[in-house]
Order: C-alpha cells, then sequence, then structure tokens
C-alpha cells in the first residue's frame, strides 16, 4: 500500500511541477522549450545532472561492478567527472551565446544556421533521431520492468512503461523546458539521496567502512582490483571507452539544448564547479553497491546483476522501504526521457515545420514523439531485441558528431559540406566496423569512426568554399 | 594561464590513463584497495583543476 501511495505522490509531485511551470512561463517558442532562456545556476545544474544520469547508472553500473569490481569506478567515473564539467565551458559557453544570437531554438537548428546549410539541419536531425529514440525506449523498458517487479507482475511491464511515459510526457507538454528543469531539481536529489542512503547503510552491515573493506579484500579481492587483461580493461579498450563515455555526452542533443537555455555564462560556471561534487557522491556509491552486493546477494548470473540496485535496497533498507529503489529509478529514468521528449520534439517541430507558430501545436509534435517512441517499444518488446547492444551502437553514433558539435561553435572554417560529410562518414565507418566484422587493432568501433568523422571534418573544410562572412560574424558576434 | 589549463588538463590525462603504473596490492592504510584509493585521490584532483579552471582561467566578459 505504502508502495502505491510513494509512487502515486510523485507522479503527481511531477504533474504539479509541470503545471505550475505552464503558469509562470513566457509564452513563446522560446520560452516552451528554452525556457526563455532563462535557467538560473540552481536549476540548470540538476537539469544537467538528471538529465544525464539515467537508469544506466543506477542499475547498470552496479550491475557491471557485480561482476566487475572497482574497475567500473575506474573505466567511467573520473574522465566523466573531469571531462564534462569542461564541455560547459568548451561547448555550452558558444552554443548558449551563439543559439540566442541566431534565435536557434534546436540543436541542429542552431547548426543549420550557423553553416547556412539546410542539409545540416536535415543531417543532424536524422542522427540524433536514430541514436536518441532507441535510447528512450530502454529508459521506457527499465520503468516498465522496475514497475511491474515493484507490484510482484500485477502491473504489466508495458502499462508501465506507458504510465511512466504519459506522466514524463504529461508535466513536459504542460510546462516544456521549466517544468523538465524543476522535475530535475526533484528527480536529481531524490536519486542521489536514494543511492547515498544506501551506500552509507550498507557499510553498517559490516559494521563499518573500514570493516566492509577487509570483508570484501578476504572475500572477493579479485573485486578490489582492475583485471588489466580482462577484455573490457585492456589499454585500446579502455581508452576506447573512454573516448565514447565522455564524448556521447557532449553530443546529447538534449543536453545541448539545456546549454543553450542557460541565464548567463555564470549559471553554466557555477555547474561547472558543482558537477564533479555530485558525480563524486553518485559514481562510487553506485560501484559499491554493486560491489558489495556480490558480497550479500551473491549468485547473480549475467545480466541478472542488473537488478543488483533494488535488490540491495531491499535486502539493506527492508522490503517495506524496496519502492526507494523503484522512485530513484523512475526519477533517473524520467529526468532523461523529459529531457529527450522535449528536445526531439523542438527538432522535429523546427526543423520539420515553420520556424513559429502556437504553443499547442508544439504540444501535437511532443505527443508525436511520445507516440512514436512507445510505438517502438512495443515493437522492440514483441520482436524481444537486444536493446543493450543497441544502446552502445546510439552511444558511439553520438561520439561521431563530436567534431561537427564542437567545430561548429569554435572554428569559423568549418563548412556546412565539412558537417554533413564528418556525420556521414563517422556513422558509415561505426556501421562497417560494428557489423562488418573489420579489424580494429583492439579498439572499439568508436575509436576508428571518430578519426574518420575528424579527418573529413577538416579536411572537407579546408577544400570547400569558407562560410560567407556576414553569417560567420553573426554566429560568433565579431 | 591557457599553457597551465592545458598542462593541468593532459597531466590529469596522464595520471587517468595509468598503465604506466603497477598498481599496488598493499591497501592504502591497511584496508582501502589501491584502485580506489588512487581513483578517488584523481578526483580530488580533477575537482582542484576544476574549480582553479572556473576561478581563474574562465572569465566572464561583461
Amino acid at each position: 500500500m505504502m508502495a502505491i501511495i510513494l509512487i502515486v505522490a510523485y507522479f503527481l509531485a511531477m504533474i504539479v511541477i509541470g503545471w505550475w511551470a505552464e503558469r509562470n512561463q513566457e509564452r513563446s517558442t522560446a520560452g516552451y522549450y528554452l525556457a526563455g532562456r532563462g535557467l538560473g545556476a540552481t536549476a540548470l545544474f540538476f537539469a544537467l545532472f538528471g538529465t544525464n544520469c539515467s537508469p544506466f547508472v543506477l542499475m547498470g553500473i552496479p550491475g557491471q561492478s557485480y561482476h566487475d569490481g572497482l574497475g567500473i569506478l575506474s573505466l567511467n567515473a573520473p574522465i566523466v567527472a573531469l571531462v564534462i564539467p569542461l564541455s560547459f565551458w568548451l561547448v555550452g559557453r558558444p552554443a548558449r551565446s551563439m543559439g540566442a544570437r541566431l534565435s536557434a531554438i534546436s540543436p541542429a537548428e542552431l547548426y543549420a544556421k550557423r553553416l547556412d546549410s539546410k542539409a545540416v539541419g536535415w543531417t543532424l536531425l536524422t542522427a540524433f533521431t536514430l541514436f536518441t529514440v532507441p535510447y528512450m525506449v530502454t529508459g521506457i523498458q527499465g520503468c516498465g520492468i522496475a514497475l511491474s517487479k515493484q507490484f510482484d507482475g500485477t502491473l504489466n511491464a508495458p502499462t508501465g512503461a506507458a504510465l511512466t511515459l504519459a506522466v514524463a510526457l504529461g508535466y513536459t507538454l504542460l510546462g516544456g523546458m521549466r517544468a523538465t528543469a524543476w522535475t530535475n531539481v526533484v528527480q536529481g536529489a531524490l536519486f542521489l539521496v536514494v543511492i547515498t542512503l544506501v551506500a552509507v547503510a550498507l557499510f553498517g552491515e559490516f559494521g563499518g567502512v573500514q570493516a566492509a573493506f577487509e570483508h570484501l579484500q578476504a572475500e572477493r579481492p579479485d573485486l578490489t582490483v582492475m583485471d588489466r587483461a580482462h577484455p573490457r580493461f585492456t589499454p585500446t579498450a579502455f581508452a576506447s571507452y573512454e573516448l565514447a563515455i565522455t564524448l556521447t555526452v557532449v553530443c546529447f542533443p538534449h543536453m545541448l539544448v539545456r546549454l543553450m537555455a542557460a541565464k548567463d555564462e555564470r549559471s553554466l560556471r557555477t555547474s561547472c564547479r558543482l558537477y564533479p561534487i555530485a558525480l563524486a557522491l553518485l559514481w562510487p556509491a553506485a560501484v559499491l553497491t554493486g560491489v558489495f552486493g556480490a558480497l550479500l546477494v551473491p549468485g547473480l548470473e549475467g545480466r541478472a546483476s542488473d537488478g543488483i540496485f533494488p535488490a540491495m535496497v531491499t535486502r539493506i533498507l527492508g522490503a517495506e522501504w524496496s519502492v526507494l529503489g523503484t522512485l530513484a529509478v523512475l526519477a533517473a529514468a524520467m529526468s532523461t526521457l523529459d529531457a529527450q521528449l522535449l528536445t526531439m520534439g523542438s527538432m522535429v517541430s523546427r526543423d520539420l515545420g515553420a520556424s513559429t507558430r502556437a504553443i499547442y501545436v508544439e504540444r501535437v509534435f511532443l505527443c508525436a514523439v511520445g507516440a512514436a517512441v512507445f510505438g517502438l517499444y512495443l515493437v522492440v518488446e514483441h520482436l524481444q531485441l537486444s536493446i543493450f547492444e543497441l544502446g552502445q551502437f546510439c552511444f558511439s553514433g553520438y561520439a561521431t558528431l563530436f567534431p561537427t558539435i564542437v567545430l561548429g561553435l569554435v572554428w569559423r572554417r568549418f563548412t556546412g559540406a565539412a558537417a554533413v560529410a564528418s556525420i556521414l562518414g563517422g556513422v558509415l565507418t561505426l556501421m562497417a566496423f560494428q557489423w562488418g566484422d573489420l579489424p580494429a587493432g583492439g579498439w572499439l568501433p568508436v575509436a576508428p569512426s571518430l578519426f574518420v568523422a575528424s579527418v573529413l571534418a577538416v579536411a572537407v573544410s579546408l577544400v570547400t568554399r569558407p562560410p560567407a562572412e556576414a553569417r560567420v560574424r553573426e554566429a560568433f558576434g565579431c | 594561464m591557457r599553457i597551465l589549463a592545458v598542462l593541468g588538463f593532459v597531466s590529469l590525462l596522464v595520471l587517468h590513463f595509468d598503465y604506466w603504473r603497477t598498481p599496488s596490492t598493499t591497501p592504502w592504510w591497511g584496508w582501502l584497495p589501491d584502485e580506489l584509493g588512487w581513483r578517488l585521490m584523481w578526483m580530488l584532483g580533477a575537482l582542484t583543476y576544476l574549480w582553479w579552471f572556473t576561478g581563474r582561467f574562465w572569465k566572464i566578459k561583461p
């Protein structure tokens, strides 16, 4: 009963925030999609943090750590804690100012206007859609499973997924960017508190931090080291994964659009300071939950370990509080899902349709994106497709957009033809290495595809006609 | 200042890609695994760098 009350209360709280945001927002397209370019430091920080922390961190990372130990922390947390905050300076700062100067609402629109090329907008829209929609499906899939498990199957997974999508769509439709930013404040705080609580409580299970690690060292010494002979941790695999995980985040359209919504540069700078602190709380807690989960809940094979986080919540806090684990997963999933819905809606609306229209029409576009995501979810469920591999492909795909995303913002000589060549070349190379069994010398497919995308971006820019000086001046402000 | 920012970033990368280092099998202070201790120290270093970066290097033009 308490589980139902807390989950309903959480969903209602999200809708109320959406309603509040709707009452307090500027009645314009920029007001709806970018909160009038007025996100202050608190909302911006949580919007960025919540958007980037998906069920991958709460479910996937503890699940991987369960088998591979502390090496998963080494692989993920440090580089992310450094590079993502720096991207607020490298990408966020120019994207925010350029977006405002060119009156761009969506990421694809920003690059189409900056490079004076509709082809760039269409290519980016296609690439973003190709990589984002399956990623959204993984989010609602996780929520469906979490809700189904919470209610012992009395609520089936598709209904749980539909419910989550409906609530996220509901508050996003109501309040646009402002709603998603402020719900992210609640959601980010919620999953940060729950996972920290679990990590602290698990040390209590062993009688303290020191005793816990001594126990780990005695029972599972293999989990306390990064096995450098493991295929995941060889130098080339490690380096390629670092490339993928950092550059992917920089190129998420739903992160980019939040950076464009910053009120001022000071808000971006504050987020840059706070972000590594939040990650330093979240990632070690997620990894330690998985590592100590191997001691407390042993015997999970393969992907069954993905359920270790909810299992640990139940094991440590008791069955009556297991709902906290479900709420944390819902919060993590919805904080990403709402941003993706809004961003995809803005791109479909702005890049396929007219540049200005009534807000209710924009909401129709959002509903269309939501319907498409749920339709794909049903197909995936029916065909039992491996979303995990598709997800990996999506992340690598985002990384191949990196040369276009960065050079478009910092290099005046970068051209539209180079952007199209770089995106197409990078994605095709990725497909060739991913599915064509080409030898990559131990590197993951993301490495050669990023190399090709980078070379094409620079080479094609140098051999094609420079962009019109007037547009460059307008974009760069000088 | 720009050189310092680049040098700091590169130093952190070199310390992160630590295949040049032989991890210790002895836990720090007798209980903290070397892998965890090393990464947490690195993250503290990265945090210090980012605070320096945002305080001294990232100047906001009026």
